[in-house]
């Protein structure tokens, strides 16, 4: 388990089962500089491999384009699409994971599919996710599958405040067909892609979002979460 | 603001330099590159070269390239109403051996100097609220996996997605589309369509046979006018059917 705050990452531990047999990574994913390395001595270091990879970090941030700031846009990348890359790179060496890598799988987000105003950063880490994982899904098959995890707007830490708002809960439920998702239903995709009863899936997108692209819902003009992006 | 032009990058080779020749008899351009010889070379093969004007960057650094668009366009006192952003880096790289040096390039020229070179346009006391139009360069890598190509199409997976809320975001003001190429012959990748195997697989996976840049510029065109007046958010593929056939 990776994040960047040591005691929430226990919190999260202790609540898990058997927490004892758990590993944490205490690490800031926002600068990439020797993440790679970091991640090789712990493996060496606790003598174990890594079969499947969930690239669940992600900072989601509402800009406009017209104050488009470089500073921003490196730490979401860094964040939501580089350090997957520099974690797969030691992932995939040979010497280092001893080829027990099986697979791959990204949490993106809908917001490649439904267009948002001030979501062009976010949405841009997003769609270079699903691409990265579709050449990916080429390059390192047969050995390790690769799929992303496409979710709606679901409430959770990042979006709490949005979500104590009833304005916006309603409009959440009138966008999401089969109503307001949990973060289980993402966890349950994941589980699957990451199974081997997915054995012969890769390079797909799975969309978990409650019907939220399958239609088109009526606008609400201009009001409190109008946008229809995920998490 | 005397007159507007269209803002074509990655103008001096390949797509942008068939891009400026195709819209030079119509429109006055800024032609931006990183080779001021090869610039020049391009500006005069073009219709009217007097009326072009210059723009000798690099775009793998990204320091001071907003800043340096609106001082262009104040000393000129011109505005940009169409931004053609077709400059782009290749380059094959495997997971196990990636370099965050090779990539943090390329996403640079292929994507993140588009937004700052935006962020100027879309600013009303720079750009006079001039911009009617953005198209990216992408390519269909953004759609098909292949070995080597995970941090490209990264970058084009970005443009794609990005395009789709630049075009809700701007709207109704400035329309936003992308152009997904399949591979074409270029100074880019010359020496691969020179092995008769690789022009083999090209015509086999290609089912209207090989493209040309004047394709991709045709394309272009048609997004960049009015024409193209309803049309935002979208992904015109121009691939010979590679898509189709896959």
């Amino acid at each position: 388990m990776v994040g960047r705050n040591a005691e929430k990452l226990e919190a999260v531990r202790n609540a898990c089962e058997g927490p004892s047999r758990h590993l944490l990574w205490v690490r800031d994913l926002s600068y990439v500089e020797n993440v790679g390395e970091e991640l090789s001595s712990l493996l060496s270091g606790k003598n174990i491999e890594v079969d499947h990879f969930i690239h669940s970090a992600g900072v989601l941030g509402i800009q406009f384009i017209r104050a488009n700031e470089m500073a921003f846009v490196i730490r979401l990348f860094n964040v939501n699409l580089f350090s997957a890359m520099e974690i797969i790179r030691p992932l995939t060496q040979k010497p280092v994971n001893k080829g027990a890598l099986r697979s791959i799988t990204f949490i993106s987000s809908i917001v490649t599919r439904v267009g948002s105003k001030g979501y062009y950063v976010y949405a841009a880490s997003k769609g270079a996710v699903n691409s990265l994982s579709l050449s990916l899904a080429v390059e390192l098959a047969p050995a390790v599958r690769v799929n992303s995890v496409l979710p709606g707007i679901i409430g959770t830490e990042m979006n709490t405040d949005h979500f104590a708002n009833p304005e916006f809960v309603a409009s959440v439920k009138a966008t999401h067909p089969l109503g307001l998702g949990r973060p289980e239903d993402v966890a349950d995709a994941v589980e699957f892609l990451t199974s081997d009863r997915a054995r012969w899936i890769t390079g797909q997108e799975i969309v978990v979002d409650g019907g939220r692209t399958v239609f088109s819902p009526p606008r609400v003009p201009e009001a409190v979460g109008n946008n229809p992006k995920g998490s | 603001m005397d007159e507007t032009c269209t803002l074509i990058t990655g103008a001096s080779s390949g797509f942008g330099r068939s891009i400026a020749q195709k819209l030079a008899p119509s429109r006055r351009l800024v032609l931006a590159d990183i080779n001021a010889d090869k610039l020049e070379h391009v500006r005069s093969n073009c219709e009217f070269p007097e009326r072009h004007l210059l723009w000798t960057r690099d775009l793998s650094r990204l320091a001071g390239v907003g800043e340096e668009l609106a001082s262009l366009l104040a000393a000129n006192d011109i505005g940009v109403d169409h931004f053609i952003h077709s400059a782009g880096v290749f380059g094959i790289q495997f997971a196990r051996a990636n370099e965050m040096a090779f990539v943090t390039q390329m996403f640079n020229v292929n994507l993140f100097s588009a937004m700052e070179i935006i962020r100027p346009l879309t600013q009303k006391r720079v750009n006079k609220g001039a911009l009617r139009s953005i198209t990216f360069i992408s390519s269909i890598n953004s759609r098909l996996g292949a070995k080597g190509y995970h941090a490209y199409a990264a970058s084009k997976g970005a443009l794609n997605a990005m395009c789709l809320s630049l075009a809700v975001e701007l709207a109704p003001s400035v329309r936003v589309n992308a152009v997904l190429p399949s591979i074409i012959e270029t100074e880019m990748n010359q020496e691969h369509f020179a092995k008769p195997d690789f022009a083999a697989s090209m015509r086999a996976t290609h089912p209207l046979g090989f493209g040309r840049p004047e394709d991709v510029a045709d394309a272009v065109e048609f997004l960049a006018s009015d024409r193209a007046r309803w049309v935002t958010g979208q992904e015109l593929v121009v691939d010979g059917g590679r898509c189709a056939s896959k």
